[in-house]
């Protein structure tokens, strides 16, 4: 098939999705039309004999495929891409000898000269290292930030995570996102975090393709994400591609590791909460490989002998993670992977002087089963079948009496995907992907002396569908475009009962359907070879949602459709952002503006009670929201000394007109000023040290506004929501990595990471309360305002370990 | 019983985070909150009874208070609002309300007025004020609604209504051993009812122990989402063991030997949600919970004016 050809396919498939909205606003038609012209202009200007340089980068150790390193030209950063999410690269060039340079974060750059006469398939393959000097460069770099229309976008391999100081020892990837600007932390310790002014349900959080609900253990102190078994993490917190979509704010795309293609490995480690174990290896060298990761927690396990005979025998709590995958190659155009991921928290608890008890289980499974094939060295297709799976059970009683509570939220999603690359001018993505969601509200039965009774709540049902088509566009050697469109469409199913007209749905019969069209683009305009300026807008429906009473989202939270009383959530970003890098690409500098604009927005009524009996949508209110502001990165991934320091200057606000008498109030995650610094420091082969400073605004509360007197006891009136602040929040993490020389035999790698969490213990407020005593009668009454710090500086000590099979085995021979 | 279904969610989420307390050595400091400036408003606390061994009707008018740290019994009776003008009318006739301070009531029916109002007529030590019909000519009816109209001092006013709802009584009370494991001395108080069908019921209850005055427990109000039109079984626990601050292992158990008295109460919609926030007000501060803006009937001010139908039950703590 010629060039020309695929565009008209293209074309007509944006005239599909023209005539799919019949109400386009005139903006979103001017975008469109504009769209088109420039596609096809470019299309039509390449000619030549060129040829296409094709192939998968690798990691040269494990043949882990490397998703989004760089390939560029040497001597002409404007040629050049990088690989996608499966490691696979496809550069068009003209006919010429080139010096092509291949660099990775955390890798050592390779340059291999090719004389690019003909098609060429390569599999390249890099080796991990961290340059001890402060100096060597190896090549002119090339730099996604200044170079990529990115805006937002952060690559973090875990390896390069793993060092940095973790509360007790636990690495923790999403606690690590925190630390970027414009990511907020949702409280102390919490692996929660909000971006640019979005809520904790707007953040799309994607484990191998499929999404993960509910992203924490612990109240959310530790993430369900095994930083052993996760080879990297892309955050985007801004003008998302068109590739994805369904949240309004950040995408967290995380990849778990595919398995050793070369070798067997055992690695693990001991920390002082949880341990962890990690087998991986070829199932037939270079064709097929494994990986098997898990992670629990024993400390109450541990206590279990203890308990036993007493009062609260059996009470316990733990949580696992597990991570499976295997994939296996079946040519080199096809490629079949099997992930999955199982995790759980288990509470119990047993008072038998009163024969109580209640048991608390949930957790996440997911599964994903995708298959990669190359039609040919410009076309890219990967197919997913994917399941996920949330669910929340709690059951408990008092002797004759018990409750059981059941909730949860099960996907089973379907999705094509293309990445096109007809000339080095244009990479095309264009895809389809269809979910059915299933979401089941807080179900709950009551058993008394026998008799059962419940709510009668149902679970709800939808289809989720979705079509995108994006193309990074490189217009000229200064200006690069990268324009999508995304059209999505959500309909509610039955069955259904309506409450507002009294309608009975049958299964699978529509109950009401929302749609609409969510273009996004980002330009980036070269003003020197280490500077650009980038602009980027990006429109996005929302059609799931979550909304927490709490300061973090809790595992009780439940997520509800979009339907007849609730309605899509929409945001729509703009983007400015100024990018320099200095000596040679070894800092890269940002500042990024961004103003958001969220509409649609859900919070419960201000005097919302919980209460399983009933829908939570019908407690729901209904507003709008807006955030603005302005971060500052600067980082260094070179050298000795590496890091980071990112600061945010930002305002975040709600206003809805139940909520604080219409008036507009800062959103409980708004924090004016929020400070990272992150240093890594590799003073030998043997020891590395690591710190983490962070500083922000105290967070945003409704404080206390009189007490008034009810039977005999003062209660607590509020006054304007968030309008007070808790204490400024900083903190300061330090870690040190001892590497000792493990000369035993080659196979066995281990390390000791010793770590302090706050380490000059600031006693940061995690929360406030206030409490009365009123004497008897009436006789004295007393108040009292309490700040509850939840962390004071807390030790760890990991040990981790690793045994290379084929290392043993050179050492045997 | 979805309250105490929520109760145990409660306990759940307080369970996890006492864990996380416990494993990190949390601290508490104490901090004086920055003064409000702000007006105080006038609370309104009244009720009318319809049933058995009712309380003539009557409404306590305080102001709100800012943050404090002490109040003393001067401080307490400085909150009352004085020669304000409270009428309540059943639409057929207007009733007022005059204001009694306790040191005004002559024996022998101070005594009795001071428990009829929820206080230990032994200890009172403060010089309540309260407006009241001591003329037995306004007594609560089934089925009626009764507006209250409060004219105070400084000329505003403040209205509110509220309706006594049918009843329905307990149908039995008795107490079991709170455990196989549970020492004998302390014991379970359950009950239970046949709730009407059809119909919105929302409940209520008080217990007294002895020669006390009744007090409701913090978590007091329920309605009948669950059962509705079910013969349903509860447990009823005593309000004095019901502290916030209470030993799981014995709250809301009554000794044995003592005599045990509950008040059980209909209320409307609005007296429910007035309850209902309130009490999770009181329990969902923290990290689990922003605050919750109590509800209130009172228009111009905060705080309830509510009617009850009432039936009280005697009984004494024994297998």
């Amino acid at each position: 098939m010629s060039e020309k050809s695929k565009t008209k396919v293209n074309i007509t498939s944006y005239r599909t999705l023209i005539r799919c909205s019949s109400n386009m606003k005139n903006q979103l038609q001017s975008f469109i039309i504009l769209f088109i012209l420039m596609l096809s202009v470019n299309f039509n200007a390449s000619a030549q004999s060129e040829y296409t340089l094709s192939g998968y980068v690798k990691d040269q150790a494990t043949g882990e495929t490397l998703p989004f390193a760089n390939i560029y030209v040497q001597d002409d950063v404007n040629k050049g891409t990088s690989t996608n999410a499966y490691g696979f690269f496809s550069l068009t060039l003209t006919k010429a000898e080139y010096k092509i340079v291949y660099s990775y974060l955390g890798y050592n750059d390779k340059i291999e000269i090719i004389d690019l006469s003909k098609d060429l398939v390569v599999n390249i393959e890099m080796t991990s290292g961290i340059e001890l000097s402060d100096v060597i460069v190896t090549a002119k770099e090339a730099n996604n930030n200044v170079e990529g229309t990115e805006m937002g976008t952060v690559e973090i391999p875990v390896d390069e995570i793993k060092f940095l100081p973790a509360l007790l020892g636990e690495v923790d990837i999403l606690k690590t996102l925190q630390l970027l600007p414009g990511v907020m932390s949702a409280g102390e310790g919490t692996s929660g975090f909000y971006v640019r002014g979005g809520g904790p349900d707007q953040n799309l959080v994607l484990l191998d393709e499929a999404v993960v609900y509910n992203s924490g253990h612990l109240l959310g102190f530790f993430s369900v994400f095994n930083a052993d078994a996760i080879k990297n993490t892309t955050l985007i917190k801004g003008n998302m591609p068109a590739s994805y979509g369904g949240r309004v704010s950040s995408v967290v795309d995380i990849q778990m590791k595919e398995g050793n293609m070369k070798n067997y490995s055992l690695e693990g480690g001991i920390g002082i909460i949880a341990s962890r174990l990690t087998f991986q290896g070829p199932i037939q060298k270079n064709k097929s490989s494994f990986i098997i990761s898990g992670r629990r927690t024993y400390g109450f396990d541990l206590a279990q002998p203890f308990l036993k005979g007493t009062n609260v025998e059996g009470t316990n709590y733990h949580f696992f993670d597990l991570n499976t995958k295997l994939n296996y190659r079946f040519s080199d155009k096809d490629r079949l992977y099997l992930s999955g991921y199982f995790g759980r928290d288990v509470l119990v608890y047993n008072l038998k002087s009163r024969d109580i008890f209640f048991r608390m289980p949930y957790g996440n499974a997911t599964a994903t089963l995708r298959w990669n094939h190359l039609f040919n060295d410009k076309l890219f297709m990967n197919v997913s079948a994917i399941y996920n799976d949330y669910d929340f059970s709690f059951e408990g009683g008092q002797s004759d009496f018990g409750v059981s509570v059941f909730s949860g939220v099960r996907d089973y999603n379907g999705k094509i995907d293309f990445d096109y690359y007809p000339s080095n001018k244009h990479e095309l993505k264009f895809g389809v992907n269809y979910n059915y969601h299933r979401l089941t509200p807080n179900v709950a039965n009551l058993v008394a002396n026998d008799v059962e009774f419940n709510n009668e709540l149902e679970a709800k049902f939808a289809n989720e569908t979705a079509l995108y088509l994006q193309d990074n566009m490189k217009v000229s050697n200064k200006l690069t475009i990268n324009a999508g469109l995304r059209y999505s469409l959500f309909t509610q199913l039955g069955p259904y009962i309506s409450p507002f007209t009294g309608i009975a749905y049958e299964k699978g019969e529509p109950v009401i359907t929302y749609q609409g069209l969510e273009p996004r683009a980002s330009a980036k305009f070269t003003l020197s070879k280490d500077a650009s300026v980038k602009a980027g807008v990006s429109l996005n429906n929302q059609y799931l949602h979550l909304v927490s009473n709490s300061a973090n989202t809790l595992p009780t939270d439940v997520w509800v459709p979009s339907t007849e009383l609730v309605k899509p959530q929409r945001g729509i970003q703009y983007g400015l952002g100024y990018f320099r890098n200095f000596k040679d690409n070894v800092f890269e500098a940002s500042i990024e503006t961004y103003y958001k604009d969220l509409k649609n927005q859900i919070d419960y009524r201000e005097s919302y009670v919980q209460n399983p009996a009933f829908d939570v949508e019908n407690d729901f209110v209904f507003g709008k929201g807006r955030s603005y502001g302005a971060e500052f990165f600067v980082r260094k991934n070179k050298g000795k000394f590496t890091g980071w320091v990112g600061y945010t200057l930002s305002r975040t606000e709600r206003e809805f007109d139940e909520i604080n008498n219409g008036e507009t109030y800062p959103a409980k995650y708004d924090r004016t000023h929020d400070l990272s610094v992150v240093a890594n420091f590799k003073l030998s082969n043997r020891w590395q040290f690591s710190g983490v400073y962070v500083f922000g605004t105290g967070n945003a509360f409704t404080p206390l506004r009189s007490f008034y007197l009810i039977e005999q006891n003062f209660q607590p009136r509020y006054g304007e929501r968030n309008s007070a602040r808790i204490d400024d929040y900083h903190r300061l993490d330090l870690s040190a990595t001892f590497t000792p020389r493990g000369r035993d035999f080659e196979g066995y790698a281990g390390s000791w990471t010793f770590g302090v969490y706050n380490a000059y213990n600031r006693l940061n407020p995690f929360f406030i309360y206030y409490t009365t005593e009123t004497e008897n009668n009436l006789a004295a009454a007393q108040g009292t305002a309490i700040k509850v710090a939840l962390f004071p500086v807390i030790p760890s000590i990991t040990w981790n370990f690793k045994f290379n099979w084929k290392k043993i085995k050179e050492e045997n021979e | 019983m979805n309250k105490s279904m929520n109760l145990e969610l409660d306990q759940t989420k307080v369970l996890l985070l006492l864990l996380t307390m416990i494993i990190f050595h949390s601290c508490e400091t104490e901090f004086v909150p920055e003064g409000t400036n702000l007006e105080p408003e006038i609370v309104v606390e009244g009720y009318i009874e319809a049933g058995d061994n009712t309380t003539p009707p009557f409404v306590f008018l305080t102001k709100s208070v800012s943050f404090f740290n002490e109040f003393d019994p001067s401080a307490i009776e400085d909150l009352f609002v004085h020669d304000a003008v409270v009428t309540v009318s059943d639409g057929d006739s207007e009733h007022s309300l005059n204001e009694y301070c306790l040191e005004e009531i002559p024996e022998p029916i101070r005594p009795l007025l001071i428990e009829a109002l929820g206080f230990d007529p032994d200890s009172l030590n403060i010089n309540l004020c309260v407006y009241l019909d001591l003329t037995g000519g306004l007594v609560g009816e089934i089925g009626k609604s009764y507006d209250l109209n409060i004219a105070l001092p400084d000329g505003n006013v403040l209205t509110s209504t509220t309706t006594i709802p049918p009843h329905v009584p307990l149908l039995d009370l008795w107490f079991v051993k709170p455990a196989e494991e549970a020492p004998d001395s302390l014991l379970e108080l359950r009950a239970s009812i046949s709730d009407a069908d059809d119909r919105l019921d929302y409940y209520r209850y008080f217990t007294a122990v002895n020669g006390n005055a009744f007090r409701a427990p913090f978590q007091s109000v329920v309605d009948d989402a669950f059962f509705d039109g079910s013969e349903f079984e509860f447990p009823l626990p005593n309000a004095e063991f019901l502290e916030e601050d209470a030993d799981f292992e014995t709250f809301g158990l009554y000794q044995v030997g003592d005599t045990a008295r509950i008040k059980w109460a209909n209320m409307d919609e609005e007296h429910f949600e007035f309850w209902l926030t309130l009490e999770f007000n009181a329990v969902s501060q923290g990290p689990f919970s922003s605050y919750t803006q109590v509800e209130t009937n009172i228009k111009g001010g905060l705080g309830i004016w509510g009617g009850y139908s009432i039936s009280q039950y005697q009984i004494v703590v024994k297998e």
